[in-house]
């Protein structure tokens, strides 16, 4: 009876094994039947060697000795691959699923970062003339175009083949899958068996590498698929002593709480992992930029971000005889205490130190320093910046005789939450986004105009800031200017340029409409007299920005104005001895 | 208040504190009657004197069936559970009656106006509620005594990790608890510990994540390809099981952190094999609601078959429209209603002698099952019929995306990974040190891993 039940039971398991490998043949042949050919069954060949045949025409050498076309046209697909993509080939199942899937409009794998080239197969002379991506493959050598007709070698561009397999090939590998299948079935069903946990872990940790690559959304749910499994795996406590028991079990949270802490701590600056930020993506900018040029760096906020034309201050300056590249420190919104920070990492990482530095000078954010904080309470980037440092110059200018006096206790509880937010990277991960991905941008240009003004309001503006001596008190006006705090601020950029080998320095304060932030600059370049100040103060320049196209709105200038003041700015500039 | 929100960490901290640094006695419940208060007015203060009169309606009551003869009991009954449904359908359904009134004259040519009330949901309404009624039905059908303390029965309704979005509790198994003083217990606490850590998991780092995927392309179905919709609904049907079920672990672990028992009210229902078992798997709370005071007080399955189909129907089509005032839930009850139908009939005709238990069938069944899930999430989801129509031509396109491959994979794993039984292969003096230092360095990674701009739960809006 035993007997019989065994040999059943094997009967079975063969009768099942065969089954699978008949299912596994029988999905292919369908595969085969619908689409002509076998799926997945490719492999990719880089394309190396490029060099320029005739007209729009590229050629490169293939290894592959499948590839000649003696009476057989393979489909094969060439594809482009932008920069960056390099260090992730991977799109592991669009790779898998071959280039077909690649033209799908499934969205998982048009986001990656290739291009299909094309059409394949054509003539020559059509690729010679016609370019627009057309390519060919003859006797082991490819025959291509590019849509943009621009030198493939360069760009950091790279391209690769995908070649189908021959279909002896692709059914030989299908047979010997099968057979795989059938050998490890037993074996996989009994692991399973015996290390249900193990098995999973194993499968869970692949599956979650794969889906991790598919982009931001997917690394995500692997991560917390990962999270998931480690807090099912916490074992269960069935006998706590009472009242004995949860001081100990306090203490032990706690320990685990921060040795996790402080492993992230070691692990995320070295994995490269940065918040996904435009201060992260400017400081990306500025300290990969390769120039030869001496650099002018400006450093400053909204106003330099749009009143000034870099491009075109690199150009005045060239031709006046001071050859530099000009980059910017500062966007819209960049308070002291952040700018500080970024100016911090910029100078420990960066590939060229400035040679020159100017300061802008703005009382929006010098008599409140703390503005942006008090607008948007935990933001990320006030968070991101809230380093040690940062928050003892807070704290100081809080807590001092010329801090806001009203919210004191509001903005305290706000630093110190920036700070223990930022030190138990709280969100970290969900705002982050890997260092080689991020895009180094400077965002220059300024946004489209929405608000539009009469020239007489404009002149009035204008003529207010010119004539003004007093501040308007619109905000708690300190004893002296510029603040014993914004000196302190100041006085820290300084040392640490000149630490890193920058010795020239000086202030601008780019136009306003805002009657206090002239009258503001002007007092401030009074007071700070050790290194070059440049108000916005003069009448010729000021006459210049009186119309509507001048400002993008009541702070920022715009267009012809912004044109204006970046070749005033030049001409001062060369005067002024902050150049090299 | 967001349940996943540096705001209602600092409340619950607040909360639990006090709680257990009060001396053992009343003083306790009355500050978590206090705190469910300010938790709600935190959304809407003028509303809490809605839920207060909720309260007052199921006190009353309970008191009248306790000191009134049997013979008035059915009247007190229904003018208790009428006050509750007229509060629940003015708050409610009286806009979306009154617009489909409108809409139903002019089918008939008739230009009727019928002003439309401009009324604001109260957060939580729906549970309230229906708390208030299970009160009533348990005191009158002895399941519960019925209470002397204003407070105890108010704390029953208030209570604030489960106010909002349940899970709904049912009299007879809360209120008994109130009646004793909940010790400090370890064990009780590292359950809930460990169950908000899920809660937050599921909530903010899947749910959230997967609604990334789904919400852009549900909000413009129109103009989105096959492959985009078939994600979405598959991201949909995720997100809306690990948002509501993460909510439920966080109403469950926070009460047991102050000592009380919430019942489960998911049990990995997308493992289900047909849906009578899907609907024992997922909000528990109101299908076992439903089931025991609206299914059987229609008669549930006595009589003949119709009756008992159309039982079936009405419960299911109500346990939509409890979802909320419009059509696309009625008709998402109602497939499922018309599913549960089709199963039972399918129980009765199916051949005997085949082993339906095999994992073949069981495959089959747990495929068939999901995709009926899945669809009928469709109407659920969408905001019109067309949008739905839309999403279901794609969804017949049989193609599975990748994106749509590893939701389910992570689905399938988080299914597969909960039923598995507790390890318990650790020597027993690892244990606590284990779990402790493991929940601190979890308790560490996720919050991490916390976006800091939260989505609101889904059911907040029911």
């Amino acid at each position: 009876m035993r007997k019989n039940s065994r040999t059943n039971r094997i009967v079975r398991l063969v009768a099942l094994r065969i089954a699978l490998a008949a299912i596994a043949l029988l999905v292919l042949g369908l595969f085969q039947s619908l689409q002509g050919q076998l799926p997945w069954l490719g492999h990719f060949e880089w394309i190396e060697g490029i060099r320029p045949e005739s007209g729009l025409a590229w050629t490169a050498p293939l290894s592959s000795p499948a590839l000649d076309e003696d009476g057989r046209r393979l489909d094969t697909a060439l594809l482009e691959w932008r920069p960056g993509a390099v260090t992730d080939p991977g799109a592991w199942l669009c790779r898998l699923a071959g280039p077909g899937l690649a033209q799908t409009p499934d969205a998982f794998c048009a986001r990656r970062p290739w291009r299909m080239l094309g059409p394949a197969h054509q003539l020559h002379d059509d690729i010679r003339r016609k370019g627009g991506g057309g390519f060919s493959v003859w006797h082991g050598t490819l025959y291509f175009s590019l849509t943009d007709g621009v030198d493939p070698n360069e760009g950091g561009r790279r391209f690769a083949l995908w070649i189908p397999w021959t279909e002896a090939a692709a059914w030989a590998a299908c047979g010997a899958a099968a057979a795989l299948l059938w050998a490890v079935w037993p074996l996989a069903c009994a692991v399973v068996r015996q290390r249900p946990r193990l098995t999973l872990a194993g499968l869970g940790l692949l599956s979650g590498a794969a889906a991790a690559r598919h982009g931001a959304p997917f690394g995500t749910l692997a991560w917390a698929g990962l999270l998931l499994a480690c807090t099912q795996l916490l074992p269960q406590i069935r006998h706590v002593r009472y009242r004995s028991g949860w001081v100990r079990a306090s203490a032990l949270t706690l320990a685990g709480f921060l040795v996790a802490e402080a492993g992230l701590s070691l692990v995320l600056p070295d994995i490269g992992l940065v918040p996904d930020l435009q201060s992260t993506e400017m400081l990306k900018y500025l300290v990969d930029l390769d120039t030869d040029r001496p650099i002018l760096l400006l450093v400053g906020s909204s106003y330099s971000q749009y009143g000034l034309d870099e491009t075109a201050l690199e150009a005045a300056l060239g031709a006046g005889g001071h050859p530099m590249q000009v980059v910017r420190l500062g966007f819209g919104g960049m308070s002291i205490p952040e700018r500080l920070y970024y100016v911090r990492r910029y100078l420990a990482t960066a590939r060229h130190r400035p040679a020159a530095v100017l300061f802008e000078v703005a009382a929006y954010y010098d008599l409140q320093p703390l503005v942006q904080l008090d607008q948007n309470p935990f933001s990320r980037r006030e968070i991101a910046a809230m380093d040690r440092d940062n928050l003892r110059l807070s704290l100081e200018w809080v807590l001092g005789p010329e801090g806001a006096g009203s919210n004191r206790l509001a903005l305290t509880a706000e630093l110190l939450g920036d700070f223990a937010l930022r030190t138990l990277h709280a969100g970290f991960l969900p705002g982050s986004t890997w260092r080689t991905v991020l895009l180094g941008k400077d965002y220059r240009g300024t946004p489209p105009k929405t608000a539009h003004y009469p020239d007489a309001v404009i002149a009035a503006d204008l003529a207010a800031g010119q004539n003004g001596r007093t501040l308007s008190g619109a905000v708690p006006v300190p004893g002296a200017i510029p603040t014993r705090w914004t000196r302190q601020a100041i006085a820290e950029e300084i040392a640490l340029f000149s630490a890193a080998g920058t010795g020239r320095f000086g202030f601008y304060a780019p136009p306003s409409r805002y009657a206090d932030e002239p009258i503001y600059a002007r007092q401030f370049c009074q007071a700070m007299t050790a290194y070059p100040c440049i108000p916005a103060d003069d009448p010729d320049l000021i006459a210049g920005l009186g119309h509507d196209e001048d400002w993008l709105d009541q702070t920022h200038l715009q267009g012809p104005g912004r044109q204006l003041y970046t070749a005033w700015l030049a001409t001062r500039l060369a005067a002024s001895g902050v150049l090299p | 208040v967001n349940f996943v929100s540096g705001e209602f960490a600092l409340f619950l901290a607040v909360t639990y504190l006090a709680y257990w640094l009060l001396p053992r006695g009343v003083g306790r419940k009355y500050l978590l009657l206090a705190a469910s208060y300010i938790f709600y007015a935190a959304w809407d203060w003028r509303y809490c004197a809605l839920m207060g009169f909720v309260t007052l309606n199921a006190f009353i009551a309970g008191r009248a069936l306790a000191v009134l003869p049997d013979k008035a009991c059915g009247r007190v009954l229904w003018l208790s559970i009428g006050t509750d449904l007229a509060v629940l359908g003015w708050f409610k359904y009286a806009g979306f009656l009154a617009a489909n009134a409108v809409s139903g004259f002019a089918v008939l040519g008739l230009d009727v106006r019928v002003p439309l009330p401009d009324i604001l949901l109260p957060v939580g309404i729906s549970f309230y509620t229906f708390h208030a009624m299970s009160y009533v039905i348990d005191v009158r059908r002895c399941r519960v005594r019925a209470s002397h303390s204003l407070a105890d029965v108010a704390l029953y309704i208030a209570f604030f990790p489960q106010l909002v979005a349940g899970p709904i509790l049912r009299a007879g198994f809360f209120m008994p608890q109130l009646g004793r003083v909940p010790p400090f217990s370890g064990i009780g606490q590292s359950q809930g510990l460990r169950l908000i850590l899920k809660g937050l998991i599921y909530k903010a780092l899947i749910a959230d994540t997967l609604a990334d995927l789904a919400d852009p392309v549900f909000g413009a179905v129109a103009q989105a390809d096959q492959a985009a919709l078939v994600t979405a609904t598959i991201a949909f049907y995720g997100q809306i099981y690990f948002d509501f079920a993460g909510y439920s672990a966080l109403a469950i672990g926070t009460a047991r952190l102050f000592g009380y028992r919430i019942p489960k009210n998911f049990d990995y229902p997308y493992s289900s094999l047909s849906l009578t078992e899907f609907w024992r798997r997922w909000h528990m709370s109101l299908s076992f609601w439903l089931r025991d005071y609206v299914y059987i007080a229609l008669g549930g399955n006595r009589g003949p078959a119709w009756r008992f189909y159309r039982n079936l129907m009405a419960t299911m089509v109500l346990g939509g429209l409890w979802h909320g005032a419009s059509w696309n839930f009625i008709l998402w009850g109602a497939l499922h209603g018309l599913g549960l139908c089709l199963h039972k009939l399918w129980l009765g005709v199916r051949p005997r002698g085949i082993d339906w238990e095999s994992w073949a069938w069981r495959g089959i069944a747990l495929a068939a099952t999901q995709l009926w899930v899945l669809t009928a999430w469709v109407f659920f989801r969408c905001t019109s019929f067309d949008d739905a129509v839309t999403v279901l031509r794609a969804l017949t396109g049989l193609t599975l995306p990748a994106a749509g491959f590893w939701i389910l994979a992570l689905i399938a794993a988080d299914h597969v990974l909960g039923r598995l039984p507790p390890r318990q292969s650790l020597a027993p003096s690892l244990v606590q040190p284990v779990f402790w230092i493991g929940l601190g360095g979890l308790a560490a990674l996720v919050l991490a891993s916390l976006p800091l701009v939260q989505k609101a739960f889904i059911y907040f809006q029911f």
